[in-house]
């Protein structure tokens, strides 16, 4: 649906250059759903910006969207066929000085309806987001996950096939980004609407992509399936992302300032498991128990569905006799689990 | 009661015609002079505000030029400006006395300070309604007209009432070289012939018409907001 080849954007601001994207490639499937994250400054924005070319990549960078090659259109051609790729922004860009109606007419001008028949689509696209009590109202009267939510059904009203999304939930608070993602996800589903969700917050991409790429000074680092990419990040910045998000690796650094608070006994050991593949469906902590007769004191734990497969951990403290420690370690191992002895 | 009147401005009563000749004469000059010089500060301000570095037509050379201009124009002192400009004026208006020949220096003395706030109206519209109307399909026109225009008709309303009631001012020095006016009235007998009353009756009625902008103009800006 999206193919993104060689991108380089370099800005030149008072005689000095920058490279905010290098040599960029990226292909996005038709009704995917899929996220670009990374930390502040890395380029997503400008990426993003390349795929309906409100940046312009340097020479030699080619967008197709659509089976078209967005990179080879006249400016005039360009903006018809920016009708087919909706975007929506973090500070919503409504404009203040028309109703929530006339904002969703707004794109609707240059399909060449009537006005009657642009009024029709406005309020469809209005029910669409659940707001068709809100048309008359004016921005300003409107909630922020609300004003979101007529940014979507601007987006949407010429039935664009793609939907852009940067940091859309960004200035929300946490249950109405849930109430944003789920909308984003019903829209995926309802209408195959190919979705690419900018984010800095993790929890975006592990509740609503399928697809993530990672992203740091201008480079893809890693992209892949979202599970995969989670379960066994390659690159320092996706294991930094996904470390700093998680409570687990809070809960260590914890242990790791205190190891006497631990009080370990004799043979006892601190152990970290971590679910790594999609396998991970036996109930492993209870066999461990009742087969090995190993007792085990969980202090944390933080699991998490992703893609719809557990992904995280438990930290826990195992006692028992030597070799039936032994023996439950590799069971587990055997379980695609990762086994760290943190302490013994 | 007339015995009062007849006792408090007495110069003013026996030229009833004169002041309202000057009053039409003032409105006239403003009418004409406002509507040219709110067209060209108009497309001047849009201009500075599109091809800036940051604009939706960026143009370096353009800008800068048309940046430099205005600053020369809206430091030379309106005086001069009179004096400076009546070859030019005879040349677009055929005569450079009356209230006609003032037209012309006053649109050139107002048309830089309109531009200048009419650029910095439109410069607090939000990039960002920019960019999504970039992403809507927008073009240039269609962003300067539905996006930078559209967006700030509140701020163009209400700088257009700053340079109106500044307009008044020049108005009136403009009529005192011969543009004829409530400012030639008030100085050829308040001040030349000490009829004092009529200097506060010409202070008043251009009161009258500066309350009048602000009154229109407050009250439409308070109808669009919401
Ligand atoms: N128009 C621009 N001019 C100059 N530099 C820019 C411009 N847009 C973005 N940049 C720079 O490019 C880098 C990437 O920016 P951006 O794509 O917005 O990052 P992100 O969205 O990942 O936070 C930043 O260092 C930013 O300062
Ligand atoms: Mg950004």
């Amino acid at each position: 649906m999206i193919k993104l080849e060689n991108i380089s954007k370099t800005f030149t601001a008072q005689g000095v250059s920058f490279k905010a994207l290098e040599g960029v490639s990226l292909e996005i499937e038709r009704g995917d759903i899929y996220g670009i994250i990374g930390f502040s400054g890395a380029g997503k924005s400008t990426l993003v910006r390349c795929i309906n070319l409100l940046e312009r990549p340097d020479q030699g960078g080619k967008v197709v969207v659509d089976g078209e090659e967005l990179t080879a259109l006249s400016p005039r051609e360009l903006r018809g066929r920016r009708a087919g790729i909706g975007m929506i922004f973090q500070h919503f860009n409504l404009m203040p000085s028309r109703s929530i109606l006339d904002n969703v007419r707004y794109p609707l001008q240059y399909r060449g309806l009537s006005k009657p028949e642009q009024v029709k689509k406005a309020l469809e696209m209005l029910e669409l987001v659940d707001l068709g009590g809100k048309a008359n109202n004016y921005p300003s009267e409107l909630s922020g996950g609300q004003k979101q939510r007529v940014a979507i059904a601007r987006a949407l009203a010429c039935e664009p096939k793609v939907l852009l999304s940067d940091e859309a939930t960004s200035a929300l608070d946490p249950e109405t980004t849930q109430e944003i993602l789920e909308l984003l996800a019903r829209l995926n589903r309802d209408l195959k609407l190919t979705l690419v969700i900018i984010t800095h917050q993790l929890q975006v991409v592990k509740n609503l992509c399928r697809h993530v790429a990672v992203m740091e000074r201008g480079h893809v680092v890693e992209q892949g399936e979202v599970f995969e990419v989670f379960a066994n990040p390659q690159n320092e910045v996706t294991r930094h992302f996904i470390n700093a998000a998680s409570n687990l690796s809070k809960a260590e650094a914890l242990l790791r300032s205190k190891p006497d608070w631990l009080n370990l006994l004799h043979g006892e050991k601190l152990v970290r498991l971590t679910y790594l593949g999609k396998g991970v469906s036996e109930p492993v902590i209870s066999k461990l128990t009742t087969d090995y007769q190993v007792s085990i004191n969980i202090l944390f734990a933080d699991v998490e569905l992703i893609g719809g497969y557990p992904l995280g951990g438990t930290v826990g403290i195992f006692s028992g006799a030597p070799q039936d420690i032994a023996a439950a370690l590799d069971f587990t191992r055997q379980q695609n689990i990762k086994v760290e002895v943190l302490y013994e | 009661m007339n015995d009062l009147w007849h006792s408090l401005i007495p110069n003013v009563l026996n030229k009833p015609d004169e002041l309202w000749l000057s009053t039409l004469q003032t409105l006239y000059m403003l009418g004409i002079s406002g509507v040219i010089a709110f067209a060209l500060g108009l497309i001047l301000g849009v201009a500075l505000v599109v091809s800036a570095p940051r604009g939706i037509l960026p143009n370096k050379v353009f800008f800068a030029t048309l940046s430099s201009l205005i600053n020369i124009f809206r430091s030379i002192p309106f005086v001069i400006l009179l004096a400076a400009m009546i070859p030019v004026t005879r040349l677009i208006v055929g005569t450079a006395i009356g209230t006609t020949g003032a037209i012309v220096p006053l649109v050139a003395g107002t048309v830089p300070f309109f531009s200048r706030q009419v650029e910095s109206a439109l410069s607090s519209v939000d990039l960002g309604l920019v960019e999504a109307a970039q992403a809507m399909g927008s073009g240039p026109v269609g962003i300067i007209f539905r996006v930078y225009l559209k967006e700030s008709i509140p701020a163009l309303i209400r700088v257009t009432q700053i340079t109106a009631i500044s307009l008044i001012g020049l108005t009136a020095m403009a009529g005192a070289i011969g543009g004829g006016g409530l400012g030639d009235f008030a100085i050829r007998y308040g001040h030349q012939r000490g009829q004092t009353d009529v200097t506060y009756v010409t202070v008043l009625v251009i009161l009258a018409i500066v309350a009048v902008i602000q009154i229109s103009g407050t009250t439409v800006i308070r109808r669009l907001q919401h």
